[in-house]
């Protein structure tokens, strides 16, 4: 179920209920007019390229097999990690790049924070004010705990 | 796709190991392929210069995944493409094993807006009838090259040569991304499977749903690159030679997809004078495809109408049924209807066949084709292929 409307994008601001929702998240600069789920889900098929100021949006997913890549997947990409892997093989084909994959939630927020027009996602409880958080989604299924790293307050790292 | 092994053995002139085929003369072709080197070479210089001032986003240098190419995000440069060995058995007829395509794509990005893209094809690079190995039908095909000008995010411009936008079978044809090793006679028979020309291409919002649309105009007669390898009938064992090639075409597609991109549905229309013979067609085709977890279902349907006397109208259609089963296993079943100026009779094709594909990129098919008045243009008989999208 998606918790925040289709609004602009907005600051990271008190920590979420839920620190384990999807956080949808951009860098500061980064500009996205409508942070709805038919253009986040445009952007990571790299259907919507351009950003109002002409920059290339830069999406980067988590890798296939993990279960906020796959919770991503499923409720703003509308596909299954089947589904997804043959769209990409097509898409390759045509000429066009899956989005960069990095292995981690805190190589997405550290990439995120850095390069202009980048767009990824990671739970709430990683999210710094380098960032602004762009959506919240609370994940339909929770992962389960020890396929994911712990959150930076219950390892003491942010 | 290319015409396959079949077709070579009528050509009359003599073929060298290695021979790049071209519509008018060798030296055309020399021309041609002289002009991709040159692209190629140009692209990837000028890409290691401007990382000199540019180092790319803040990613790891380089990084291969199968199915994804080698990307180097320093040059925006990606290298990949994609190969098939097949083995068939025509009943009553010849079976034989063969590298069938060995496609490299380079993909070269110029900031946001700019985007290079080429397809160079080694085709039947190795042959086995039963008697040795041959390589005497290799050759080299130009398949795609273009450039793209990305206008705004809904429109792209693009140049040069392309897939025909009719149909999406036409525009995914690569052994790796279709379900069955034998294509359809609906998604090549009546209309040439590349164009060359302009075409402006994108996806539009229609009540928070897509609309892909695509617009092309084609001048093969005067800028014809490598237009010799669309074949009407590419069936392994076809003997019916006949060529599609536009001589001047235009033409476009829409798809809309809906239920989250579950649905799609599409209709294509086209006019165009082909080049030998010189006839004029219309040309009107509908496709949709649905698809869930459980599987997919897929048709398209195609009229092509003739605008000279003497020359009937070719029309058809097929439905295509995918079931999921486990272990990345995939059943998949085909009916086709095809009529055709070529044939005598009502042409109808029934394939079975299963899937395996065990990651991205890479798949495994075994399949059996029965069809009753299809001997010369799409034989009867058993079908395997192996694809690897690299």
């Amino acid at each position: 179920m998606v918790v925040a409307g289709p609004v602009r994008a907005v600051h990271a601001g008190p920590p979420p209920a839920d620190p384990n929702a999807l956080a949808i998240i951009a860098s500061q600069k980064t500009i996205v007019p409508d942070a709805s789920v038919v253009l986040l889900r445009d952007i990571f098929l790299k259907k919507v390229v351009l950003t109002p100021e002409g920059d290339e949006y830069i999406p980067v997913n988590l890798p296939p097999t993990n279960p906020l890549r796959m919770a991503f997947n499923r409720m703003v990409i509308h596909m299954d990690a089947q589904q997804n892997e043959l769209f990409w093989d097509r898409a390759y084909f045509g000429g066009t790049s899956p989005p960069y994959v990095l292995g981690s939630e805190r190589a997405v927020l550290r990439f995120v924070a850095t390069e202009n027009a980048a767009i990824g996602y990671v739970r709430a409880c990683f999210v710094t004010p380098a960032v602004k958080v762009l959506k919240l989604i609370t994940l339909d299924v929770p992962p389960p705990a020890r396929t994911l790293a712990p959150c930076p307050e219950a390892s003491g790292r942010r | 796709m290319s015409p396959r092994w079949m077709r070579t053995h009528e050509f009359v002139e003599p073929r060298s190991p290695l021979n790049m085929e071209c519509r008018t003369s060798a030296s055309r072709s020399l021309r041609v392929i002289n002009i991709c080197l040159v692209a190629v070479v140009g692209i990837f210089l000028s890409s290691l210069d401007a990382t000199a001032a540019s180092s790319g986003p803040g990613l790891p240098p380089s990084s291969y995944a199968l199915g994804q190419g080698w990307f180097f995000p320093q040059y925006d440069l990606r290298l990949g493409g994609y190969t098939d060995i097949k083995y068939y058995q025509i009943d009553h007829g010849k079976r034989a094993l063969s590298v069938e395509d060995a496609s490299l794509f380079v993909t070269k990005d110029w900031g946001s807006r700019w985007r290079f893209f080429t397809e160079t094809e080694l085709t039947d690079a190795l042959n086995s009838e039963g008697n040795g190995v041959t390589m005497t039908d290799a050759r080299i095909d130009v398949e795609r090259l273009y450039l793209d000008y990305r206008l705004f995010d809904s429109a792209t411009l693009r140049f040069g040569k392309f897939l025909t936008p009719i149909g999406q079978w036409n525009l995914t044809h690569a052994d790796p991304l279709v379900w069955t090793s034998v294509r359809p006679l609906t998604t090549e028979s009546s209309f040439a499977s590349h164009a060359n020309g302009a075409m402006i291409y994108g996806t539009l919002n229609v009540d928070s749903n897509d609309l892909d649309y695509w617009l092309f105009v084609d001048d093969s007669a005067a800028i014809g690159i490598d237009t010799t390898n669309d074949a009407a009938f590419g069936a392994y064992g076809a003997t019916n030679k006949l060529k599609n090639s536009f001589a001047h075409a235009v033409g476009g597609q829409l798809l809309y997809h809906m239920w989250n991109g579950h649905l799609s549905i599409g209709g294509s229309a086209a006019t165009f004078t082909m080049e030998l013979p010189n006839i004029s067609y219309s040309l009107l085709g509908l496709d949709i495809d649905w698809s869930d977890r459980f599987g997919d279902v897929s048709g398209e349907a195609i009229r092509r109408t003739s605008h000279s006397p003497g020359y009937p109208d070719d029309y058809g259609g097929y439905l295509q049924g995918v079931l999921n089963l486990p272990s990345r296993f995939f059943l998949v079943g085909r009916i086709e209807r095809y009529k055709s100026a070529a044939v005598t009779g009502r042409i109808t094709l029934r394939t079975v066949g299963v899937n395996y594909r065990p990651s991205a990129g890479v798949v495994v098919k075994v399949e059996r084709v029965d069809g009753t008045n299809s001997r010369t243009v799409s034989p009867s008989g058993w079908f395997a292929s192996f694809g690897l999208l690299f």
